[in-house]
């Protein structure tokens, strides 16, 4: 049978503080069906990606002597696991974490409360597949939070943002991105575990938002063609693909968060 | 856990003028072990006990590092392979050295600045510099009988021959008040235009002793005169400045400079005694003239801020002022001591 394509309209990535309840329910309705599946749809799969089980294929780490894939690649891979959810619950979308508020209590309550409703909350936690864990007791992700003042602030992202060279920024980005995971701590501290934590998606998609915005603040940079050209495996995208998010299908709502959104300066 | 790695030293610009940005990029950077923060300092000074927070003064920025962790492949999963060829399209090895980049526009700077406070004096030529020609450097060794333009055609001689109760010639008036304290004359800069000349008729009143203790110092004709009594084998010269922003190797330079090497000349660069700034303004010329105040020995200091400066030649307050230089002084002394003696034991272990 062949697909039909049906033309949809953009969808929208919400603050992971401002989802209405129906809004977060098709969310955690989402990720519970795909940690119920086994296959490459679903969320153990998905987490598997950026680190364990081998091959690990996430790009980190600016590397000195090549090009440095950071944004592109964890951009690729969010929309792509964005999309197996949406095969779950049509029109779901990942909500990002503004860590740069908040910080009396930096983790959304959307993701720390442990329980909703009578049952356990798919965004607390999460089990660990046995070969993406780094030894067998790690059978559920883990948080250690560290002090809220460690956290980045919106100067210090603000700083990064005004930055007019895209691998000057990507690296400093990158570099407060490394500091959200370190701070979350427990298996998001690990590289090789942390997509697990479900709140890996929403840091990430917060550091998403931040590219965008600086591309919303930067046009017209020139890349590289090689650059543009590159790969991102195990993908089937390039870097110029994942350049524009409405080619992508989704844009950033427009927020009166820290962080100003599209629209809002 | 803290690991100090301490740099090479880094060319800062010329000018605060030559730069609008300064980034920090850190090569060859390991990320296999685990995830840690690397806080950078920039300026760090010997003798002072620098913290690991992002409240010291010389802290410039930090960068963190996603660490790699424990291997979880089979042997040879993480070693780089030592050579790559051409041909090779695949993405870098998961281990490849990474870059960081810490922009430090705000504590380059700082040093800058700083720098900027020291270097005109060290410097015979003044063409970096903001002061006009009118301050630039005088030669070595100075000639006292050279008339001189920037002083309105008279030499300096002729300018210390000058009485103490003529001084109010160096008032915007020309004159002090009637009534005026006969022995307590106070200037304003940048009202009265001839602090800087004041300034000089103090030093060139020395027989036998100058004692100084300087924040901002970076007029070059009074270190014309100053580096003239530190020839003088018969002049007793006690310099104290603080180094708070100055460099290893400007203290090296202005040790060289103000001929510490010879009898009665002692230089001391430091901080306060509880490491603080030293902030002090002070000169006492063979116990006879003593000059307070807040005027830094700078072209700004002297002619564009609001500073003002007194010159005594009252005996008791020239008393009591060099006792607080010497104090001061010898705080300096044994914060340079102490430095050089960690730096040699260093050296040894």
């Amino acid at each position: 049978v062949s697909q039909t394509v049906v033309q949809t309209p953009l969808r929208h990535r919400r603050d992971a503080r401002r989802l209405s309840d129906g809004q977060l329910a098709i969310f955690r309705e989402a990720i519970t069906a795909a940690q119920a599946i086994g296959d490459d749809r679903g969320y153990q799969y998905w987490a598997g990606i950026h680190g364990l089980p081998p091959p690990a294929y996430c790009q980190h780490s600016t590397p000195q002597r090549s090009a440095p894939l950071f944004l592109p690649w964890h951009r690729a891979y969010l929309y792509l696991f964005e999309k197996q959810l949406q095969d779950r619950v049509a029109g779901v979308t990942l909500p990002w974490w503004d860590w740069t508020r908040f910080h009396q209590d930096p983790i959304p309550p959307a993701y720390a409360q442990t329980r909703v409703a009578g049952k356990t909350n798919p965004l607390a936690s999460s089990p660990i597949q046995p070969s993406g864990r780094r030894n067998k007791d790690e059978k559920r992700t883990r948080r250690e939070p560290g002090n809220p003042n460690w956290l980045p602030n919106i100067n210090q992202l603000n700083q990064v943002l005004a930055n007019p060279d895209f691998f000057t920024f990507q690296t400093q980005l990158e570099s407060i991105h490394n500091g959200v995971h370190g701070w979350v701590g427990g298996t998001m501290d690990d590289i090789a575990m942390a997509a697990y934590d479900p709140i890996f998606w929403a840091h990430h998609c917060m550091i998403d938002r931040v590219w965008y915005l600086w591309q919303l603040a930067h046009p017209g940079i020139v890349l590289s063609q090689k650059f543009l050209d590159q790969a991102l495996p195990p993908f089937p995208l390039t870097v110029r693909q994942t350049l524009d998010i409405t080619a992508l299908g989704y844009d950033y709502a427009a927020t009166t968060a820290a962080v100003p959104g599209p629209g809002h300066g | 856990m803290v690991d100090r790695f301490r740099s090479k030293g880094l060319e800062l610009p010329g000018t605060e003028e030559d730069f609008r940005r300064a980034d920090l990029h850190f090569y060859d950077v390991e990320h296999a072990g685990p995830t840690f923060e690397a806080r950078v300092f920039l300026g760090a000074k010997r003798g002072v006990s620098h913290g690991t927070e992002p409240d010291d003064p010389a802290y410039a920025g930090s960068f963190f590092v996603f660490g790699h962790g424990d291997c979880y492949g089979e042997v040879g999963h993480c070693d780089i392979p030592p050579e790559r060829d051409s041909y090779d399209l695949r993405l870098p090895h998961h281990l490849e050295p990474a870059l960081q980049i810490v922009t430090a526009t705000a504590a380059v700077r700082r040093l800058v600045e700083a720098e900027s406070r020291w270097r005109p004096w060290l410097s015979a030529s003044s063409a970096s510099s903001p002061m006009p020609s009118s301050f630039a450097a005088w030669e070595s060794p100075l000639d006292l009988e050279a008339k001189r333009e920037e002083l309105g055609g008279i030499s300096l001689a002729e300018l210390g021959a000058i009485r103490f109760e003529d001084l109010g010639r160096f008032k915007q008036a020309q004159s002090f008040p009637h009534g005026y304290n006969r022995e307590y004359l106070t200037f304003y800069a940048p009202r009265d235009t001839g602090v800087h000349q004041v300034l000089l008729w103090t030093l060139m009143q020395a027989k036998s002793s100058v004692a100084i203790n300087m924040y901002g110092f970076d007029d070059p004709q009074l270190v014309a005169v100053l580096r003239h009594h530190a020839e003088n084998p018969q002049m007793l010269v006690t310099l104290s400045l603080d180094s708070s922003e100055a460099g290893v190797k400007i203290e090296a330079e202005l040790l060289a400079l103000l001929r510490n090497d010879l009898p009665g000349n002692s230089i001391a660069v430091g901080r306060s005694e509880r490491h603080a700034i030293s902030h002090d303004k002070l000169l006492v010329v063979d116990g006879l003239f003593l000059v307070t105040g807040s005027t830094n020995w700078s072209f700004g200091g002297e002619n564009e801020q609001d500073n003002q400066l007194t010159l005594t030649r009252d005996p008791i307050a020239c008393a009591e002022a060099r006792a607080v230089i010497d104090l001061d002084h010898d705080v300096m002394l044994k914060q340079m001591a102490e430095a050089s003696e960690k730096k040699s034991s260093k050296s040894k272990s």
